[in-house]
């Protein structure tokens, strides 16, 4: 019998879609319609799976629909968190140098402290990241789940009807 | 059975934690000495919803963990998941049919119309209808993850019962 295909790729790809729309500033606010950008990632998953699927394989299954979104949630989690921390990083320099340049300029002053310690606080926040890890560690594979299970409600083969056996002809 | 039982109990517990949750955090941030705990609240959902109070139901004075409609998702989600037995028993079946996709489109249509031409600008949505849109998506959600999740817990944990061995009789005489 023919095996089912891998089931790493599919959750990898779902996975990076997942850990793109929550991870980049704007994108993330797909995230606020119920995680649908999570869900999609679960979701996507199954359909990249589908699509390695040959017509002799065993047929897409609801476990199927589970394991790829709990992986690509795992995968999403750690995408996210790189993502996140590489923005951190970028906007964080970027402050960095225009505050420098402000200090230059002898308009440092001008700056309110609150501005200044909310500026200080993004830019030395490095324990959120472990948080916002760990949270995307929960979250991720749980909506992952959800997104998988409707993944293979839409992708799911449809079941042929069974045809009842002809009557017997009675002469 | 077993595993239908744990994975609708599983489903159950936590959306009754997650709605707990939702209502927990006005309650902690209005109550004097537990405003930290709200605040842990509010800042667990943050990356969920957008959270602008104009948009959220409140209680004590104070907004909803989520929106209206995030809020009508996750407890119609809840109500949808306390309806289920009673529907799975109105089927006869200990296994209801897992339904396909145009459920699910017909589920979510009117909350994507609602907020298709809300963002749009073509309409003005109001928290009732944001809530009543989110409300039927959500209680239809549970009829299309429940059954599919008992079939795919059952499938991945549940072991083949061992096939009964006959005994063939000249194999033992011999």
């Amino acid at each position: 019998m023919p095996e089912k295909p891998g089931k790493l790729m599919p959750a990898l790809y779902g996975g990076v879609i997942m850990g793109v729309i929550s991870g980049v500033p704007i994108l993330s606010f797909i995230n606020c319609f119920c995680c649908a950008g999570i869900m999609l990632g679960g979701f996507m998953a199954v359909f990249f799976y589908k699509k390695d699927l040959k017509e002799s394989s065993p047929p897409l299954s609801n476990a199927d629909g589970l394991a790829l979104g709990a992986l690509a949630g795992l995968v999403g989690a750690v995408v996210t968190t790189v993502l996140t921390a590489l923005m951190h990083l970028v906007f964080g320099m970027a402050m960095g140098g225009g505050m420098q340049r402000l200090h230059d300029m002898g308009l440092g002053d001008r700056i309110p402290p609150e501005t200044m310690r909310m500026i200080e606080g993004i830019m030395s926040d490095k324990g959120l990241l472990g948080i916002a890890f760990i949270f995307h560690l929960v979250i991720d594979p749980l909506f992952g789940l959800i997104g998988g299970l409707i993944g293979y409600a839409v992708f799911k083969s449809k079941v042929s009807p069974v045809m009842p056996p002809p009557p017997p002809v009675q002469h | 059975m077993r595993f239908a039982r744990l994975t609708y109990t599983a489903i159950l517990s936590g959306a009754l934690v997650w709605c707990a949750l939702i209502l927990l955090a006005p309650a902690a941030a209005s109550s004097s000495g537990f405003g930290p705990l709200g605040s842990l609240v509010y800042a667990f959902f943050s990356p969920l919803c957008h959270q602008i109070a104009s948009r959220s139901f409140h209680l004590f004075g104070e907004p909803l963990a989520v929106c209206g409609r995030c809020s009508a998702i996750y407890f119609g989600f809840l109500a949808g998941t306390i309806i289920y037995p009673l529907y799975r028993m109105r089927k006869g079946s200990p296994r209801a049919p897992q339904p396909g996709r145009m459920y699910l489109i017909l589920s979510i249509l009117p909350v994507l119309i609602d907020f298709t031409l809300e963002a749009a600008g073509v309409y003005d949505s109001s928290n009732v209808i944001r809530a009543a849109t989110g409300a039927w998506f959500g209680v239809m959600l549970p009829f299309l993850i429940i059954p599919g999740a008992v079939e795919g817990v059952s499938q991945l944990f549940a072991r083949p019962k061992p096939q009964a061995v006959t005994p063939v009789k000249g194999l033992i005489d011999a």
